[in-house]
This record gives structure tokens, sequence and C-alpha cells, in this order.
């Protein structure tokens, strides 16, 4: 177990073509993409349910391989990733993303996580998922004697970034809130880094409640305010100007690249 | 600005008539929490002992009450942790439990006569006019429902269609599916039907004739029932707060509001 500072994880289990997933489902490691994109990460799958402002960011910065997700957009407005949205529209994404529904996305985390090849999920019959292919290869139906079921691949990032709220020395951690896909993801990742708000004692998480034990997770980060602008329950609310000034700087390219110098480039982690 | 309040108050009595109700991004957000509001006496922070619905968000949470603040969407935890009393996985909500919900109420941006929805794409798929943000768990959900209600807030009668060009979310062919907006509420599926119509709504009947010519059954419409004061007054204090909270429909809605009493 390492306890590492923000540049030093994203250093070591984050390198070039890696699978990453980033968590969580509604409290997203804003801090962990922005290391990745001051590092200049290259040829990296993004796993990310909730695509949100996060992965725009990294669309923008030109670090994103793949991407599977279950959506992407500004939840604030709502307003449209712009990133994204100028990718696909421009034909450059085809190929690229793996869109899944995210009770699919689950499964395939689920099935990750056990080690199995694949999970069967619910149809969805008539939807593009099944018609048009829309996860690009990664569902299809099997037959088998107890009968015929869609199945979705299984999904393993190389590292899984997960936020918690508490963590100690040993790992185990504490999340406020809905749990999203996170803890499956932390199962499946072949590391986990957890990004916790604070390291404390073991009595502290033990008083809290364990959502991830230490038994799965590979190095722990303290760093406060780790998923700003989103909100972190019990600490800081979602920094709902901060969305809409992303939105409107970001229509643009030009007004994206200067966002990206002031927000991004032009600061650094605290060691 | 009228026409926008009274939709929430009806998408609002939704929640209100009970149960679990799955509750999507944007509108629904906003109608759920007219509804709890209106539950509450005003002032008094939410009981969770007197609401008489839950909230599901697919991100894995059970909502009792009205929140905090307005979510400025359903991932916003800290605005509704107060009454986060169910937390679970997305897997739970939207896999295991979608069957059970009383309801499930969702926006529509596009939807069609079968009750199917574009979230996705207009145009070609590998090079879209315009890339929608996808279906988040919309799929999972609307596919094992037994009750659908999509919302859409908007003026264009346009965006219900004979057939939307990309499906993203299809209901099973048994579910109960209908659509409320401003102009009224349509039933969907095989045989859609104007069920309620909002007679003094700006565009109703030019929404009627849309459907008509869709093929819908338009003869059999009945008047919405009637909004009352305190649900309009209500109604608008949950869209001022929105507009704190980042919802471009409700910084809309209140900007025609001091120009229509401008005039």
């Amino acid at each position: 177990m390492s306890s590492l500072s923000l540049p030093e994880a994203v250093a070591a289990f984050a390198p070039d073509g890696a699978r990453v997933y980033l968590g969580n489902f509604g409290a997203q490691l804003f801090c962990v993409g922005h290391e990745l994109i001051r590092q200049r990460r290259r040829e990296l799958d993004v796993v990310v349910a909730s695509g949100g402002l996060l992965l725009d960011q990294l669309f923008g910065a030109g670090l994103v391989r793949s991407a599977t997700f279950g959506h992407c957009w500004s939840p604030v407005g709502p307003a449209p990733a712009w990133n994204f949205r100028r990718l696909a529209e421009s034909g450059a994404a085809a190929g690229r993303i793996h869109e899944l529904p995210l009770g699919w996305f689950t499964a395939a985390l689920a099935a990750g996580a056990q080690q199995l090849p694949f999970m069967a999920v619910p149809d969805l019959p008539g939807t593009g998922y099944v018609t048009e292919d829309w996860p690009g290869g990664r569902a299809l139906v099997v037959e088998t004697p107890f009968g015929s079921a869609r199945v979705i691949s299984a999904e393993v990032p190389d590292v899984a970034f997960v936020h918690a709220d508490l963590a100690d020395a040993a790992g185990n951690a504490t999340i406020r809130g809905p749990l999203g896909e996170t803890v499956l993801a932390a199962q499946a990742a072949r590391a986990t880094v957890v990004v916790a708000e604070a390291l404390v004692s073991t009595a502290e998480v033990l008083a809290a409640g364990v959502t991830l034990p230490g038994l799965i997770v590979d190095a722990v980060v303290e760093r406060p305010g780790a998923v700003r602008p989103d909100g972190a329950v019990g600490r800081y609310d979602r920094d709902v100007a901060a969305y809409r000034r992303y939105s409107s700087a970001s229509r643009t390219v030009d007004g994206f690249r200067q966002w990206l110098r002031t927000e991004v480039l032009d600061r650094q982690e605290t060691p | 600005m009228t026409d926008t309040l009274k939709f929430l108050v009806r998408a609002a009595r939704e929640f209100r008539r009970g149960g679990w109700v799955f509750t999507g991004f944007h509108w629904p957000v906003l109608a759920g929490q007219l509804a709890a509001r209106l539950r509450t006496a005003p002032g008094e922070p939410g009981d969770p002992t007197e609401t008489e619905f839950v909230q599901c968000f697919e991100a894995g949470a059970g909502v009792w009450g009205a929140a905090r603040l307005v979510p400025s969407s359903t991932t916003d935890y800290p605005s509704y942790a107060d009454g986060l009393h169910y937390v679970a996985e997305s897997g739970d909500v939207l896999l295991a439990l979608a069957r059970r919900f009383d309801r499930v109420v969702l926006d529509a941006a596009n939807v069609d006569l079968r009750g199917r929805v574009n979230s996705s794409f207009i145009g070609r798929r590998e090079q879209p006019t315009v890339r929608l943000p996808g279906g988040g768990g919309s799929a999972d959900i609307v596919a094992r429902a037994t009750e659908v209600v999509w919302l859409h807030g908007g003026d264009d009668p346009r965006r219900l269609q004979a057939r939307v060009e990309h499906v993203t979310a299809a209901p099973p062919a048994d579910a109960l599916v209908r659509l409320h907006c401003r102009w009224g509420v349509v039933r969907l599926g095989a045989r859609p039907t104007l069920d309620q119509i909002v007679p003094d709504a700006d565009g109703a009947e030019g929404f009627a004739t849309h459907l008509a010519a869709l093929g819908v059954d338009v003869t059999r419409a009945v008047p919405c029932p009637d909004v009352r004061p305190d649900e309009l007054a209500a109604a608008r204090a949950v869209l001022v707060d929105a507009a704190e909270r980042g919802y471009d429909v409700a910084v809309r809605a209140l900007r025609e509001e001091r120009e229509e009493a401008a005039q």
C-alpha cells in the first residue's frame, strides 16, 4: 500500500496507452483528469460512466484514444459537451467510442470483477445499442442450453481512480453518496487508486463504514477538493457557476484552449 | 411562462400519485422537487415520514422529501444528501429494480408515437449533424418499465414525431406510456391518443393539428384538470431556484415573464 501525491499516483499508474477508469459517477475526479493533461498523457482508453465535462476535457486535450461511456454532456444547464460534440460531428469519433447504456456498463465491470469474459444483460430490442451496435462490438447474443442471452464483454481497466470521503493508510475507504458503478470498477481494475478528501485513522474509517476494503486498493492519495467543480457530500456543493463558465468557454476551440491554459496547464498540484 | 408553470405542476402530480418513482435528468428533477415542496408546509423542512413518494436516481439513490437545494442534476449529490436514505449502485436501480418502479419519469427532447426517444444522434451516426448526449441509463430503465411518463417542456410540437431517427430508449409494447407537454397529455403506443388538452395554452390548436396529421386520435381529448394558484406559486418558486442552479429552461422562463410584464 502506497500513500502518494496525486502527480506521483498518476505517473505510476496511468502511463501512455493505459486503460483508465475515472470515478465517481456524480463526483468526478477532475483533479486526476487535469493531472493526466498536465503530464501530457497520450493514447488513453478512457472508461467513465457518466461522461460529463471530465470526459469532454480529456477529448479536448487530445488524450483519448478510445472512450467507453454512458453519455457525455454537461448535466448543468444541461448543455452540450462541446469537444465531444465537435469530435463526433467531424466524423473523427467513429470507431473510437463505445457507448453503453449504464446498466450494461455496470454489467461489463461486474464481469471484469469476477474475471468472466462477459456478462448477460437485459436485451434492449429496437434501440440503436442493438440495431446499430453503438457499443462498438462489445455486445452480442449467445446461445446456450439454458437459453439465449445478450451479453456484454468484460471491462477490465488497468487502473481505477476512485473518489472517497475518507481513507486510511491501509486503503480502507468510505464513499459518501450514491455508489454508481464505482465499487465494481475498483473490483474490476488491475489496480485501484483511492483519491480521498481526507486521510484519517483506521478508527475513523471504521466508524464511518468501509465501502472499499483495503484488499482492493493499491494506493491512496489525500486530495481535498478532489472532485471540484462537482460536489462532495458533507464537504462542498457543486460549483454551478464553474460548470457554466466551462460550457460557455468551450463552445469554441479557442475558448476551450484558453480555459485549458488558465484552469489546468498553468496550475500545479501541490506535491 | 404560465404555460411552462402549468406544465410543471401537471408533471409534479405524476409524483404526487405516490410510490417509487424513477426520476431522470432535467424536467423530472424539477417536477419531483415541486411535488416534494407541495407535500410539506412552506418553510418547513421535508419530513420523510410524510412523503408519499420516493425518487430514485440512476446513480443509485433513493431520496425522501425535498432537497436542500434544487439539484442541478441527479448527479448533484450534496444537494439532496439530507434526504438520501437508500444508497445503492447503478446496477441495482437500472437492472434489478427497473421492473419494480411504480413509474419512470424521464425527459424527452425527441419522442415518437410509439414512445421511443432519440437522445443520441441527428443524422448519420458516423458523422452526425448534431451529436446529442447519449442515453445514460434511459434505455435500461425504459425497457423494463411498466409505466413511463415522458416530459417535454419545449414549445416545438415537431419534437413529437411519427418515428425518431435513432432509438435511444424504447418502452415495452405493454407499458403504459404518456407524454406530458405544455399543450396536454398524449398516450403513446400502438394507438396513440390525445388524452388531455390545455385549451388555453399558447399553440394548443396547432399541436392538435400536428397530432392529427401524424394519425393520433385527437377526438377524445378532455381538458386538463385546473391548476391551483398555490401550485402555480410553488412552481414559480422552483423555477426561481432552478435558475440559480443553472437550469437554462428556468432562466428562459423567467426572462419571458419579465418581458411579458414589460409589455
